[in-house]
């Protein structure tokens, strides 16, 4: 290889030696503070990397700060101009496959026992794609965030230019100079701006910010040090102090996720963005909190979203009815509001459901919707699917619980339990506003077991007349009195 | 002896400035040549040229007989040159950097390189950038001398150097001319000049006053010797410049040789001491913009 391009990949990879040091120390200190798990390991040491790479690329520099020498060494003009183009693009592209590397590197050894498993499944490449391309899907949030950082900052710059006019800006001054004053105070007001956004979205925008604010901190440092000619002890000092300012961020990031999250105050779409967050670096926040965060104290009119939720993400849902045992109780019992009790139950799928389950809901619904008479359509429709035992539905009937009452009618056209008969001998019991909706029920319950018009005439008359089979026609009916 | 470096009718400006006006001067292999000017008089501006790092407007420069614009970049191996403004940026120490640099010269000494390192006290372990601004200076000589280099060009960074470094220094561009290697360095320090050149370009108002070779030109001069209480015509000529005041309360002057002969001074008043380098230097800086040259063409 030529000389000269020996010397600037020698140099490059110096420096991104460098950077890659700095990012495995604020990686584990992330993972300190965030609690995030090894397998995101890969993930945030190659985001940062990519972040340092991008922004503190000092060989970018190399053939301008050393043209002084180049110009009288034994190298044509023309070589170097070459050599410029070429290395320049060459670093460009180092940029962006040096992390991917690192993120492969590590990555690989990571989930090696699951991509060997994986891979006696479905064969190997098919498996190692799926599993990088997931990643790369993942990834891709940090540089996000810088490309972020970089268009707020060339927004806020170009405000700059129009307001103090472009000849006070330093042509070269790609980031705003926070070492004036009118730079600080646009860097404050920068901060200001995403405070409030911060109120109206979520912890994702304080990312942003904390990003903002150790970058700028890191590049204002680097300017003073130069500017101050430290030795190179206080330099490596120095530069130790955004780190320890970017770990505290990012604990007060968590902190302040945590409560956002935890708040009744915080909207459904604020939550989903702090859960989004959170769940990208922190391993604290399992199903079960999600499932927490998400449904305590929630509004009916947020149940939407919720709902867009459950379609996007139907891995949390499994997720949920999976550890129902653990969650549903709570759920239930966090609920105001009667629509929304309804909507929480369907999230879980009847068959896991169990007759304490039903018990826990019609109490809770009893409670939030005082002097029911009757249940929701849905909640029938869902709880009918229950797998109940004969007893306890025969319970529900003779019961003075209009509501279990309903439930139980909801039954009829469960055929093994053969409640129809049952139904039609405890009609009388019911009182007029429920035998009203069993009517209801009965004609959408898909009945095959029962008819509405037999119940009716049953209870009218006095008179019944079923069989065993409960496959009842208009013909078949006794004559009405 | 044939002329490594040749400059002819060379011309620069830098906007409506014109730095250089019809330079012309050669330098002889295994020479040392001393450019000798004013602050801003284009000495290093010449040098500039000379590297190929500057353009020049008119004119013609060659080296080895190659024009220095044209030339293959590979001549520049025989070339050294030492400036204020050659900066290594890079995150390096001074040993990687040499290391590096010797790769763009097949045939540097690195023995001679180490050795002079040793000698000067070198840390070869710190970063360029933490050397202090003669240390710099001092580098990039030790990188000139090491690179087995037939010319080297010195702009004006002795006068960086602390009086022991100077005189190492010196002593080894000395030597490397000895061995048969060309110098040009460009000074303000008249003692540089007396001590280690061998010709002088003397440089005013973009033009080239002297051309000579030093032991040549105290002949153009006379230095002479008012003694109080005695006058003579002469010193009231505006070719005859005040040298300094003598200890016995005497005051010298410095004409140019043919002002004796026009006036026909004898030797009484001629100053024993002879012409210094320093006095001509004096001289150049009062006269008017005329040449030595159209002096003499003048005079003759």
């Amino acid at each position: 290889m030529n000389k000269l391009l020996r010397l600037f990949f020698t140099l490059h990879f110096k420096a991104m030696a460098k950077n890659l040091g700095l990012s495995l120390i604020l990686t584990l200190g992330i993972m300190v503070i965030m609690g995030t798990s090894v397998e995101k390991f890969p993930l945030i040491l190659s985001g940062l990397f990519f972040a340092f790479n991008t922004l503190f690329n000092e060989t970018r520099k190399f053939f301008g700060d050393n043209l002084s020498w180049m110009i009288i060494a034994p190298i044509s003009k023309k070589k170097i101009l070459l050599y410029q183009f070429v290395t320049a693009s060459l670093a460009l592209i180092l940029t962006y496959i040096a992390p991917a590397i690192v993120f492969i590197a590590c990555f690989i050894p990571l989930y090696f026992e699951k991509i060997r498993n994986f891979a006696l499944d479905s064969g190997v490449s098919q498996a190692v794609m799926r599993k990088i391309i997931l990643a790369f899907s993942e990834f891709s949030f940090i540089p996000s965030s810088v490309i972020a950082f970089t268009l707020t900052f060339i927004f806020f710059h170009f405000i700059a230019c129009i307001v103090f006019g472009k000849s006070k800006m330093q042509p070269s001054a790609f980031l705003l100079n926070t070492q004036t004053k009118k730079g600080k105070m646009l860097f404050l007001a920068l901060i200001f701006a995403n405070i409030i956004l911060i109120q109206f979205f979520s912890a994702s925008i304080l990312y942003v910010t904390t990003m903002i604010i150790f970058l700028v901190s890191f590049n204002t440092l680097i300017n003073l040090k130069r500017d101050l000619v430290l030795s190179r002890v206080t330099d490596r000092h120095i530069l130790g102090i955004p780190v320890v300012l970017s770990l505290a961020f990012f604990g007060s990031l968590k902190i302040y996720s945590d409560h956002q999250l935890s708040s009744p105050k915080t909207s459904m779409i604020a939550k989903l963005q702090e859960i989004e967050f959170q769940m990208k670096f922190s391993d604290y926040l399992d199903e079960k909190r999600v499932v927490e965060f998400l449904h305590s104290g929630l509004q009916y009119k947020e149940y939407s979203v919720l709902t867009e939720v459950y379609e996007e993400w139907p891995e949390l849902k499994n997720s949920l009815n999976s550890k129902k045992d653990l969650v549903f109780t709570k759920l239930i019992q966090s609920q105001k509001d009667p629509r929304v009790l309804t909507q929480i139950l369907t999230i879980f799928d009847a068959k896991n459901l169990n007759v304490m389950d039903v018990e826990q809901f019609l109490s809770q619904y009893n409670k939030v919707h005082k002097g029911a008479q009757s249940l929701p359509i849905l909640a029938l429709q869902h709880l009918s699917q229950v797998k109940m035992g004969r007893s306890d539905l025969m319970n529900y009937l003779v019961s003075a619980d209009p509501l279990k009452q309903m439930l139980a009618v909801s039954f009829a056209k469960n055929t093994e339990l053969n409640l129809g008969p049952e139904i039609v001998k405890s009609i009388n019991n019911f009182n007029d506003r429920t035998l009203e909706q069993a009517k209801a029920v009965l004609s959408l319950s898909l009945c095959r077991s029962i008819s509405t018009v037999e119940v009716m005439n049953a209870h009218k008359a006095e008179k019944y007349s079923l069989k065993n089979d409960c496959k009842f026609t208009k013909e078949r009916l006794p004559a009405s009195k | 002896m044939g002329k490594v470096i040749e400059v002819k009718n060379l011309g620069k400006s830098f906007g409506a400035k014109q730095v250089l006006k019809n330079i012309s001067f050669s330098v002889e292999e295994g020479s040392f040549c001393a450019l000798l000017g004013e602050n801003g008089a284009g000495k290093s501006t010449i040098l500039k040229i000379l590297m190929g790092s500057e353009t020049l407007d008119r004119g013609e420069v060659s080296i080895f007989d190659f024009d220095v614009f044209k030339s293959p970049s590979k001549l520049r191996e025989n070339i050294g040159y030492v400036s204020e403004n050659i900066h290594f940026e890079l995150p390096l120490s001074a040993m990687e950097v040499v290391d590096h640099y010797k790769e763009f010269y097949p045939q540097f000494d690195m023995k001679l390189f180490t050795r002079i390192a040793r000698e000067r006290h070198f840390d070869l372990n710190k970063h360029f950038n933490d050397y202090s601004r003669g240390q710099k200076m001092q580098f990039t000589l030790m990188l000139a001398l090491s690179i087995n280099a037939k010319i080297i060009l010195v702009d004006e960074v002795t006068s960086v150097l602390d009086i022991y470094a100077r005189k190492y220094f010196m002593t080894l561009l000395h030597q490397f001319v000895k061995m048969g290697g060309t110098v040009v360095l460009t000074t303000n320090i008249i003692a540089e000049v007396q001590n280690y050149a061998t010709h002088l370009v003397m440089l005013k108002d973009g033009k080239v006053h002297i051309n000579a070779v030093i032991r040549d030109i105290p002949k153009f001069f006379v230095k002479i010797r008012k003694v109080p209480g005695k006058e003579h015509d002469i010193f009231s000529d505006r070719e005859c410049y005040w040298a300094g005041e003598n200890t016995d309360g005497s005051n010298s002057y410095i004409i140019p040789t043919y002002l004796k002969a026009r006036y026909e001074l004898s030797d009484e008043w001629t100053d024993r001491r002879g012409v210094q380098l320093d006095d001509i230097f004096i001289y150049f800086f009062n006269v008017s913009s005329e040449t030595l040259e159209d002096k003499n063409e003048q005079a003759a």
